[in-house]
């Protein structure tokens, strides 16, 4: 599975997150970050708009 | 004393004075001394806290005020649920001298009831990944084979129920964490439905997956304990206040007239099985059908749809809970749960809302499925155990999880054995009900159990 991200992008998402990683802790990531995107595609694909998030909000204060 | 017996045989005896809490204790004490240095089921055992439960629990049996049918019985706990006074560590070094000041709901319950608390149970790192060979303590080894992995997250809980060092125990299920190690193990383990039972004062991996519930070498036993952990918990934000039904009401009616549909595409498709699985479902079929319950075919969206909403909701969660300690002590964590967990980081807020708008259309399909349902049968595992150092670490994204559909749609799900594989491993079979209709699932997973043999053999490592 080929990755859609180049190193310098995927390097500058990693500076985003503050993980202190090491060089190879990163190539580590990148190697399998294909599959966290091809993941994400799987859930991104359209849904209706009243599609709302599985989630009940009880408002009261428990 | 018979090396091996379940909850509901140690409680009528127990009652009726016939057996001894102590003596229970005292040989299930021995059995773990015996055994886990082989098994490395327990990071702790309490051994004294244990001989003080089992003398009260006897002193209240011979003076004719029992607690009910746990009173007397030796357990443990998966070691993220809190324990007051008792490390409490998540297999983890970064909670490796962590000791809580108060038990976790479902811990209290459990003692309340009059269990013999045994000691702390194996679990990987925080309730994700393993096995881990880096980290303060080593990992669970499946019974049947030591040389194989139990599966996980609550491997200790299932190695130590399958070897007989302790009646049942507690797991957690964020992914498939009571189901994959109950399935390896050939136990019984039960994800309740989201919402029975508390997940207050048991570390947190994911807050909208997690689940908490028991692990027992019979459904029956299964429905036992839970009996007493499910309910009402006002601490738990997602606890749902609805009466407890009694699990055990339904056991022994048989499952004539139950219908029953297939996810067949899960298993002989989406993720196929071996041989040995699929043999194993097919013949839980046969049996369930020759009993009258009525067997009909039922498609859903792919497998992996399920898994790609479960995991991006998972990693987002777990990474949320986790992401101060991976900023701080990123290198105490073993490699295995902070690789994974890392990946959280990557995933934008948009990605994690459009998981959760995907959840709920897949909870609409499954509530659809199941309108005119009473149970679904899948696959829980795809084979027997695989050997410990063979385990991928990446395997949670390469191949879709059977688990994973019903923590996502908190749907109640049970592994149950149905038989055993070439290598002589446990092969088994995952039931799902409608929600919070966990008495039809013990129902039909006791039916099932008691109509074949499966559980009169036990791994020769523990004398079976």
């Amino acid at each position: 599975m080929t990755s859609t991200i180049t190193p310098e992008a995927f390097d500058a998402l990693i500076a985003q997150t503050g993980l202190p990683l090491s060089a190879e802790q990163k190539a580590t990531l990148l190697a399998v970050y294909p599959r966290l995107q091809a993941m994400i595609a799987q859930i991104t694909e359209p849904m209706p708009r009243e599609a709302e998030p599985g989630l009940i909000f009880v408002p009261e204060v428990r | 004393m018979s090396e091996f017996i379940t909850i509901a045989d140690a409680s009528k005896q127990i009652a009726a004075k016939q057996l001894s809490p102590v003596e229970l204790a005292k040989d299930r004490l021995a059995r773990a001394k015996k055994l886990d240095g082989t098994l490395h089921a327990f990071l702790l055992l309490t051994e004294d806290r244990a001989l003080a439960d089992a003398s009260k629990a006897e002193a209240r049996i011979m003076a004719g005020r029992p607690k009910g049918p746990l009173d007397g019985i030796p357990i443990a706990h998966k070691d993220i649920y809190n324990t007051a006074g008792i490390r409490t560590t998540g297999h983890s070094k970064l909670l490796e001298h962590n000791v809580p000041t108060k038990d976790a709901v479902t811990v209290t319950k459990l003692a309340d009831a009059g269990t013999v608390m045994m000691g702390k149970l194996a679990t990987h790192e925080f309730a994700m990944g393993g096995p881990s060979f880096d980290l303060p303590w080593p990992p669970a080894r499946n019974p049947w084979n030591p040389e194989h992995f139990t599966s996980g997250s609550s491997s200790g809980t299932g190695a130590a129920v399958a070897a007989g060092l302790i009646l049942g125990g507690t797991g957690s299920d964020t992914g498939g964490s009571i189901r994959g190690p109950a399935a390896l193990c050939g136990i019984a383990g039960i994800k309740p439905t989201y919402g029975l039972c508390s997940r207050a004062g048991v570390l947190p991996l994911s807050f909208t997956m997690d689940h908490t519930g028991p692990m027992a070498w019979t459904v029956e036993d299964c429905a036992i304990l839970l009996q007493v952990m499910a309910g009402y918990d006002p601490s738990d934000p997602a606890s749902a206040n609805r009466p407890t039904p009694n699990f055990t009401s339904e056991l022994g009616l048989g499952v004539k007239g139950l219908r029953i549909g297939v996810v067949r595409h899960f298993f002989e498709s989406d993720h196929p099985v071996s041989p040995a699985t699929k043999q194993g479902i097919d013949h839980a079929l046969d049996v369930l059908e020759h009993l009258g319950a009525e067997i009909r075919d039922v498609t859903l969206s792919p497998l992996v749809d399920y898994h790609a909403a479960g995991s991006i909701i998972l990693t987002s969660e777990a990474y949320a809970v986790h992401e101060p300690w991976l900023k701080e002590r990123f290198n105490d964590y073993g490699e295995l749960f902070r690789d994974r967990i890392a990946l959280g980081g990557l995933i934008r807020a948009s990605d994690y809302v459009q998981a959760l708008r995907r959840r709920r259309l897949l909870c609409l399909e499954l509530t659809n499925a199941m309108a005119g349902l009473d149970i679904l049968v899948s696959a829980s595992q795809t084979g027997e155990a695989p050997k410990i150092k063979e385990v991928p670490k990446w395997g949670n994204l390469e191949n879709p999880s059977l688990t994973m559909p019903f923590n996502l749609t908190g749907f109640p799900a049970m592994s149950v054995c149905s038989g055993f594989g070439v290598g002589g491993l446990p092969v088994c079979v995952q039931l799902i009900a409608k929600p919070f209709a966990e008495t039809t699932l013990f129902r039909v997973g006791h039916a099932y159990e008691t109509a074949t043999n499966w559980r009169a053999r036990r791994p020769a490592l523990a004398g079976g």
